[in-house]
């Protein structure tokens, strides 16, 4: 299974490829308007923050770099739980991921079909993903969004399209 | 008007009744729910809010906060330590009644605590310029982290990431703009309250998700709560004012709140014990101590957030959202700008109290049922009520979307063993932390000393440098000493 070491070692080089990314976006900034004359500049505080993610994502980075167990550093592998797993195994991971899948696949019924699709997919699209094999469940699911629907369409008045 | 009568006659309309006994029936069940928290509690409910006036609106929130304390107090105290063992012993009655005793007088302490703190906090703080709010936000957000996580450099960076976000849409200050890729849906910037049900609830909801259900075990006939008598409650009347004080001391720091505030009293219970190896083994001081701290923490987290605008636990944070939505900026001109408000904020969480011990007393046996429901009915009820709550904000698809994506990055946050509390509170703290930085250079001139020319301000540094430093330089000097 995936090590908290590589999970974080990635996402440390993912984000400071974004903050290079991001950075490069706020040199472009078009500075408008009659204060821009005054204090900072509107990049001014993007880029700090940026510089200031970048330089913690580094010593993150390094920090999992150096915990590994096989260079004999215990303390700092112990100190970052550097050879804990992400997931607990294969299947809770998957059923973690299949769950945001179901979300967005009902986010784009919405779009495409409709709130009231969506109402009645959700409960069950999120069910199915956690294994679950009661029709009880499935049914009690499907009724519980369409009764979601009225209480935010007739009570609240929420236009849901 | 007198704006504690004006505050009365606003929360005894029937609306604001309603809605208080509703919040706290509310919180109850989502608290007592496995999975869910106070953060998850009044993110659900934040849309809501929207179509009130604002103070049943506050009211909502509030009485939904702390009844979601105390409900998830419930859940605690029939699966953790002493509360388990008196549960497994046939005095779950007693464990609860204790718990619901605790929980009430501790949360009536520390609103007396914001009732007289908050006023003078906020007298002085309207001295407060710039350099000073800076101040407050670096400190806020540096004890958050410390606070929140193991890992300061991972803390500091997802809190940093949560104030970039901020820095999205519109500059304020001259319009121009700033990561909007071209779309007027960001003009005004990462949307608030779906960025904080995205963090808060959905990545939770996507934790819950990969654990298979597991059936809760108790004894639902020990259900009935036993309030404690008199003399009970004398037997340990320290031990309540403590944990209360403890609770509240813990509130009003930034951190992750009621967790933290439990967790502090629990121990200092079992320190200052002459039977210290009781504890762990179904003792009601094992109940007490966490159940009234946890309570107390509510009022302690709302002094800075109403006299500063410094969210003093991610569930005020979400609270905060509960002030923008009706327009309100929480800070020191909100006393003396909305006193009727805060009269009735401080009324109103005395009087939730209140109706907390008679819903306790009336439902829990039925509420605390509620502990064994699987996750696979409450995470996708749940999920279908996020989508919703956040479209019906602005009526926008876009909301919900960026409800997936804030859920997405909370769910890996947690998943690479972080706290998501800096995330949220850097991207409440991020506005305030610009605008004071930028109004200071512009005062100063462009001078960078500006910033430790202010007694106040440099008083904040060097609380934060001696809570950074403090650790390390006393187990060094300890360590030579010992040699």
């Amino acid at each position: 299974m995936l090590t908290q070491r590589s999970a974080n070692m990635v996402f440390s080089i993912l984000v400071l490829l974004a903050a290079g990314f991001f950075a490069y976006l706020a040199r472009e900034f078009q500075e408008t308007g009659l204060l821009a004359t005054s204090g900072l500049t509107s990049k001014f505080f993007p880029l700090t923050i940026l510089t200031f993610i970048a330089v913690c994502a580094l010593i993150v980075f390094i920090q999992y770099a150096l915990a590994d167990p096989a260079r004999g550093d215990e303390k700092a592998a112990h100190e970052t739980a550097a050879q804990e797993t992400v997931f607990g195994n294969w299947r809770e991971a998957l059923r973690g991921i299949a769950a945001f899948a179901a979300a967005v696949a009902c986010y784009l019924i919405w779009i495409h079909w409709g709130f009231v699709p969506m109402a009645l997919t959700t409960g069950p699209a999120c069910a199915a993903v956690m294994g679950v094999r009661s029709l009880p469940i499935y049914l009690f699911l499907i009724a519980a969004g369409y009764v979601i629907y009225l209480v935010f369409s007739r009570l609240l008045d929420v236009q849901l399209t | 008007m007198d704006p504690v009568l004006l505050a009365l006659s606003q929360l005894t309309q029937p609306m604001s009744m309603v809605l208080l006994v509703a919040g706290v029936l509310l919180g109850l069940v989502i608290g007592i729910l496995p999975g869910l928290g106070p953060p998850i509690a009044i993110t659900i409910a934040l849309p809501f809010t929207f179509y009130l006036e604002p103070v049943p609106s506050l009211v909502l929130s509030l009485a939904i906060y702390s009844a979601a304390v105390y409900g998830g107090s419930i859940s605690a105290i029939a699966t953790v330590q002493d509360g388990h063992k008196m549960f497994k012993d046939g005095r779950g009655g007693e464990a609860l009644g204790f718990s619901l005793t605790g929980s009430v007088i501790g949360g009536l302490f520390s609103t007396v605590c914001l009732a007289l703190i908050a006023p003078l906090l906020a007298e002085i703080a309207v001295k407060f310029g710039p350099r000073e709010f800076l101040a407050i936000c670096v400190f806020g957000l540096v004890v958050v982290v410390r606070v929140a996580g193991e890992n300061l450099f991972k803390g500091l960076l997802i809190g940093g990431i949560g104030i970039f976000l901020t820095t999205w849409g519109l500059d304020e200050m001259n319009g121009t703009e700033r990561y909007t890729f071209g779309t007027y849906h960001l003009y005004e910037g990462i949307p608030f309250v779906p960025f904080l049900v995205g963090v808060f609830a959905l990545s939770e909801l996507l934790i819950s998700a990969e654990k298979a259900w597991q059936p809760v075990s108790f004894d639902q006939r020990a259900l009935a709560v036993k309030l404690p008598g008199l003399r009970a409650l004398s037997q340990r009347k320290d031990l309540l004012l403590r944990s209360s004080i403890i609770g509240t001391i813990i509130g009003i720091i930034p951190g992750e709140g009621a967790a933290i505030g439990a967790f502090f009293s629990y121990a200092e219970a079992k320190r200052r014990s002459p039977t210290p190896e009781k504890f762990g083994t179904g003792i009601p001081e094992g109940v007490v101590a966490p159940e009234t701290a946890n309570n107390a923490t509510v009022g302690g987290a709302l002094v800075p957030t109403l006299t500063l605008g410094v969210p003093g636990s991610p569930a005020a944070a979400v609270l905060l959202g509960a002030f923008l939505i009706q327009g309100l900026a929480p800070g020191p001109r909100l006393f003396a700008e909305r006193s009727d408000l805060t009269y009735a904020i401080f009324l109103g969480l005395f009087l939730i109290n209140i109706v907390i011990i008679f819903v306790g007393l009336l439902i829990i046996r039925f509420a605390a049922r509620l502990v064994v429901v699987p996750t696979t009915i409450i995470v996708p009820i749940v999920m279908l009520l996020c989508f919703v709550g956040t479209f019906s904000v602005s009526n926008s698809l876009f909301n919900v979307g960026v409800m997936l994506c804030a859920g997405l990055f909370g769910y890996i946050v947690r998943k690479l063993g972080c706290s998501i509390a800096p995330l949220s509170i850097g991207f409440v703290l991020g506005p305030m932390l610009e605008l004071s930085l930028r109004q200071s250079m512009v005062i100063s001139d462009g001078s960078a000393a500006t910033f430790f020319t202010s007694p106040i301000a440099l008083g904040v540094y060097a609380v934060l440098a001696i809570s950074i430093f403090w650790s390390p330089v006393s187990s060094a000097i300890k360590n030579r000493l010992e040699q």
